[in-house]
């Protein structure tokens, strides 16, 4: 175990997989901060980049990326009241009450010093909870239910409707089956492209899903007025000496306060955690959702409820705590069973297969990969730990950053989908790939549909097929694909997971008519 | 007119004394400061015809047709990354680059059991700059109906790898001889043998066909079940299946004591640790398969381009070039690659007696209908359509049962503008269609520069920002990344 530590160790603190983190960390707190891009495009544009790094620092940068982008959401969210990612929604109304009461400095200091504390609870998550589910011994039937339940997860836990997401899940898993079959032999739906015999290309599909279609979403309302108006505080005018003109006060005016704030909330920062990482670890389910469900649980157990969307620090501590948790809680289900937690795992999971790492069980048992594990886990202390610098200086800068003009940035970020596609494999074909996808994920988000079980389709799809199939061909009878134990309980959670919330109206209307109301 | 007129030409005359200006990190500074250099001698603001003539220099690019090589090379790996064929292409590149002086740029072209990257490599444009990395599913293709491709389409270059595929079984295994597996084969028809090792129709499952056919069973006496790759295939073997894959893959299962090797389908006995098994050949089987890996040109590949790239070649297969001290020859030893040579008429002549006892088999044995299974290979998508239709229905029902549609937050203080929305797929598609034609560069500039303007950025900052991005994008990617940018007339 020690010389484990020891080479994930040597692995990660080199000069440049810390330098792919600073880097990183600068273009994630850019992108989170600039309203209407997401923290999943940010890894959507980063993934060709990847693609030419090695194994750690690929995840280095992916892990970084997504750690300073979800904090970087929360100053828009702030200054403005739009929230630069969605998981900062849940409390951009509080954050933005308190920068109107001239506690701007404090409401993004709060959002930083939480959000580290967060992330760095998901990682012990992380590094204890994903080596004990590595234990489970999976067959493969146990694996196409798992799959089958991490999918269904997906699909119902969005906050959309339930036919919603299984729309975008069935579209999702019906584009992973265009191309060569693997188990037949035969081309499907290649509609006489010979260039689809392979396949959608993963990043090509996911660089169009996430990154054209909000540039599309954003150029449609470009000539609305560009940023509302910033809601800054009469700042005091700065008095005094350089140093402390420079550091003193910028440092009081976004860190007084705050820890003292966290060490009076321990209890509740260690329950937002919690919530936190348990959200981020279920399938499809991120960090968006886990910073609404931290709220509402904050908000029925808080003193003062009333005060919630007006400026509760509380809520914001809480809610924070939750988004950043959830991220490193997200690995554990894409590394122990190879299924993503969330649509940027989703992604890191896809560069990871194309590193030839095969994500599973057997990554915490096989010694030449455990170091990777750990490398993981590294990564996202280093970027938890250069977050609170860099997320300092992201704050002084803020006003800047949300003003950047998106009429320029579109363009540029255009330019940078178009590329990505292509340099994969030099191939023009993925370039219309990436354009058909933008398209289709701007209709989808129109309508409503939400695009993360549209991912995980996309990159499960093949496994659940293949295991589907091989499960089908080994099987004597139909009843073999329940009969195990283990497959049994997963069986019993996807029909609980599907017909749960029927049933539990079903006992209610039952339960209410004795009562009369 | 006159004083833009002479920027034009002064900056122009400082692009003439540097030869492929663009392909040098150092092209952009100079040509940047001279034309910042220039302003700063003038003290007035940049103007526009200066502007436009930095734009067009700056992505034109010089085109210098020199002797072959003068650009970068790019080699199509039809599989993936970290993969067998994958090492012996980079291992290559690397050695060509030394060899010829320019950059050989590996992509991987993957997915479609190959077809795809054969594809890419060998219907390329036929200019010498796209090499092609060619294996044995070449010969598969046409006869599994898969693609219009054969071995026809390649200029055989030479072949730098032969391994032999073999039948392996799990340690505890009941079988210890080709013959009792064999016995065991013929005597259990309703409960076949599970046989795994590549993709169900891969070449793997050929071999195995092959060896089948030679004791005059049918291709579905066993049961194929399709794996990720021969790695895999031999990690999750049970002690009654069997596994039938190249060499290389079970060098280290086997010498763990993890697998047996029942017989190598080789005309010889091969090196250690495969000396003790003995060949198909030697057990009464007539059968041999060898899967190789090569490198073709696209037919009609310029007679200057071929003689040069197989000289090239041919130096690093005989392990006369050197990188850090080592020779191909020396890491195909290491990576456990047997190097077997072929070159030029001879390599086609293998090809196509390959490609003939491949036909055989997968014809008569009507290989491709056993590969596809019993199981239809449109169950799964049939069942994704009823999910489909499910969802839309339940959509449906719910968009008429709940009378209150919760209108979106609509921005009352303007309209979307459908011309802003267009012009991004407009962009794209302009990408696409004109970049192979025109360069990277010059598209990309003028595409950069239509969406900043039309998107009211002021025309003069449109242009700095176009051409900046575009070199700055150019930069990062072909140097940064090694990826091969179209290139068009007038070069990058």
């Amino acid at each position: 175990m020690i010389d484990v530590i020891q080479t994930a160790l040597a692995e990660t603190l080199t000069w440049k997989v810390c330098g792919v983190v600073l880097v990183t960390a600068a273009y994630g707190i850019f992108v989170g901060a600039i309203p209407g891009l997401t923290a999943t495009m940010a890894v959507a544009l980063l993934v060709p980049f990847t693609f030419f790094l090695d194994d750690v620092s690929a995840i280095a940068a992916i892990v970084s990326t997504v750690t300073c982008s979800i904090f970087a959401g929360d100053i828009p969210g702030a200054l403005l009241r739009i929230p630069g990612t969605p998981a900062s929604a849940a409390y951009a109304l509080d954050s933005y009450a308190m920068t109107q009461r001239g506690e701007s400095g404090k409401a993004l200091g709060i959002s930083l010093v939480f959000s580290v504390v967060g992330g760095l609870f998901g990682v012990l998550v992380l590094l204890l909870a994903a080596p004990q589910l590595a234990r489970l011994d999976f067959k493969t039937y146990e694996y196409f239910w798992l799959c089958v339940l991490g999918l269904s997860c997906a699909a119902l836990v969005s906050r959309e409707s339930r036919s919603k997401g299984l729309f975008a899940l069935a579209l999702g898993l019906l584009i992973s089956t265009i191309g060569l079959s693997p188990d037949h032999g035969v081309s499907r739906f290649d509609f006489g492209f010979s260039e689809l015999y392979g396949g959608v290309k993963f990043i090509p599909a996911m660089i169009g899903l996430f990154g054209i279609s909000e540039v599309l979403r954003n150029v449609l309302w470009l000539n609305r007025r560009e940023v509302p108006a910033l809601a800054v505080p009469p700042e005091p005018q700065p008095r005094g000496r350089i140093v402390r003109r420079w550091l003193v006060d910028p440092i009081r005016d976004v860190f007084g306060g705050v820890f003292g704030l966290l060490g009076k909330r321990m209890v509740h920062v260690m329950r937002s955690s919690a919530v936190g990482s348990f959200i981020g670890m279920l399938p499809g389910a991120g960090a968006d959702l886990a910073a609404w469900i931290s709220y509402a649980v904050s908000k029925r157990f808080a003193q003062r409820p009333e005060e919630y969307g007006t400026g509760s620090r509380e809520g914001l501590a809480d809610a924070t705590t939750a988004n950043n948790a959830a991220l490193a809680s997200a690995w554990i289900p894409s590394l122990v069973f190879g299924i993503p937690g969330d649509s940027v795992t989703a992604i890191a999971l896809g560069v990871l297969l194309m590193k030839n790492i095969e994500p599973g069980p057997r990554i915490f048992s096989d010694p030449a990969q455990q170091p990777l594990v750990l490398a993981i886990v590294i990564a996202f202390v280093l970027a938890n730990l250069v977050l609170l610098p860099i997320g300092f200086l992201a704050i002084r800068t803020g006003t800047l950053l949300v003003r950047v003009p998106r009429r320029v940035l579109m363009p540029i970020i255009v330019m940078f989908c178009v590329l990505g596609a292509y340099s994969i494999d030099g191939s023009t074909f993925d370039i219309w790939v990436m354009l058909a996808m933008g398209l289709l994920g701007f209709v989808l988000e129109g309508l409503g549909i939400p695009l993360g079980p549209v991912v995980l389709g996309i990159i499960l799809g093949g496994e659940l097929e293949h295991r589907f199939i091989q499960s089908l061909r080994t099987s004597q009878h139909w009843w073999d694909f329940f009969i195990r134990p283990m497959s049994m309980v997963l069986v019993a959670s996807v029909v609980m997971l599907w017909c749960g919330p029927l049933l539990m109206r079903v006992a209610r209307r039952v339960g209410r008519r004795p009562k009369g109301n | 007119m006159g004083r833009p007129m002479l920027h034009f030409a002064r900056f122009a005359a400082s692009f003439v004394d540097v030869r492929n200006l663009l392909t040098t990190r150092r092209g952009l500074l100079h040509g940047a400061s001279s034309f910042i250099v220039a302003h700063a001698r003038e003290r007035e603001r940049p103007c526009w015809t200066s502007v436009c003539a930095v734009l067009l220099f700056l992505v034109a690019g010089c085109a210098d047709e020199n002797a072959y090589p003068n650009r970068p090379i790019t080699l199509v790996c039809p599989w993936g990354i970290g993969g067998g064929t994958d090492q012996i292409a980079r291992q290559m590149a690397i050695h060509l680059e030394q060899e010829l002086g320019q950059p050989v740029n590996v992509i991987n072209r993957t997915g479609g059991q190959g077809v795809n990257g054969h594809i890419r490599g060998l219907k390329a444009d036929a200019d010498g700059y796209t090499l092609a990395m060619i294996t044995v599913e070449l010969n598969m293709f046409h006869w599994n109906r898969l693609a219009d491709l054969t071995y026809r389409d390649a200029l055989p270059l030479i072949s730098v790898n032969e391994d032999p595929a073999a039948i392996f079984v799990h340690a505890e295994s009941p079988w210890h001889t080709l013959d009792d597996l064999a016995q065991h084969i013929r005597s259990s028809s309703d409960n076949k043998v599970r046989f795994s090792g590549t993709s169900a129709g891969g070449i793997w499952h050929l071999a195995a066909v092959g060896w089948l056919q030679t004791m005059g069973l049918p291709a579905d006496a066993i049961t194929w079940v399709a794996s990720q790759g021969a790695g895999p295939a031999l990690q999750d073997m049970l002690p009654n299946s069997v596994v039938c894959c190249s060499l290389p893959e079970a060098r280290i299962p086997l010498r763990e004591g993890r697998v047996r090797c029942l017989g190598v389908m080789a005309d010889r006995r091969q090196p250690a640790p495969f000396d003790q098994v003995p060949t198909l050949k030697e057990q009464g089987y007539d059968w041999t398969l060898y899967g190789w890996r090569g490198f073709a040109f696209p037919q009609g590949t310029p007679e200057a381009a071929v003689r040069r790239m197989t000289e090239a070649l041919v130096k690093v297969a005989q392990g006369q070039t050197r990188v850090a001290g080592e020779t191909f020859p020396d890491f195909m030893q290491f990576a456990g690659f047997n190097l077997t040579v072929r070159e030029g008429d001879a390599f086609g002549e293998f090809l196509a007696a390959q490609d003939e006892q491949l036909g055989r088999t997968i014809e008569e044995g009507q290989f491709s209908k056993v590969a596809q299974g019993a199981i239809s290979p449109m169950l799964f998508p049939y069942i994704l359509f009823g999910l489909l239709g499910c969802s839309l229905l339940g959509m449906l029902w719910k968009t008429f049962s709940e009378e209150e549609v919760e209108p979106k937050p609509l921005d009352q203080q303007s309209s979307p503008n459908q011309f802003y929305f267009m012009l991004v797929p407009g962009a794209v598609a302009a990408y696409a269609f004109l970049a192979p034609m025109a360069g990277f560069l010059m598209v990309t500039a003028a595409i950069l520069l239509t969406l900043l303007y039309c998107y009211g950025t002021r025309l003069w900052l449109s242009a700095v920002i176009a051409l900046l991005g575009a070199a700055v994008l150019y930069h990062t990617f072909a140097h940064g990344m090694r990826v091969s940018l179209p290139r068009g007339w007038y070069g990058w």
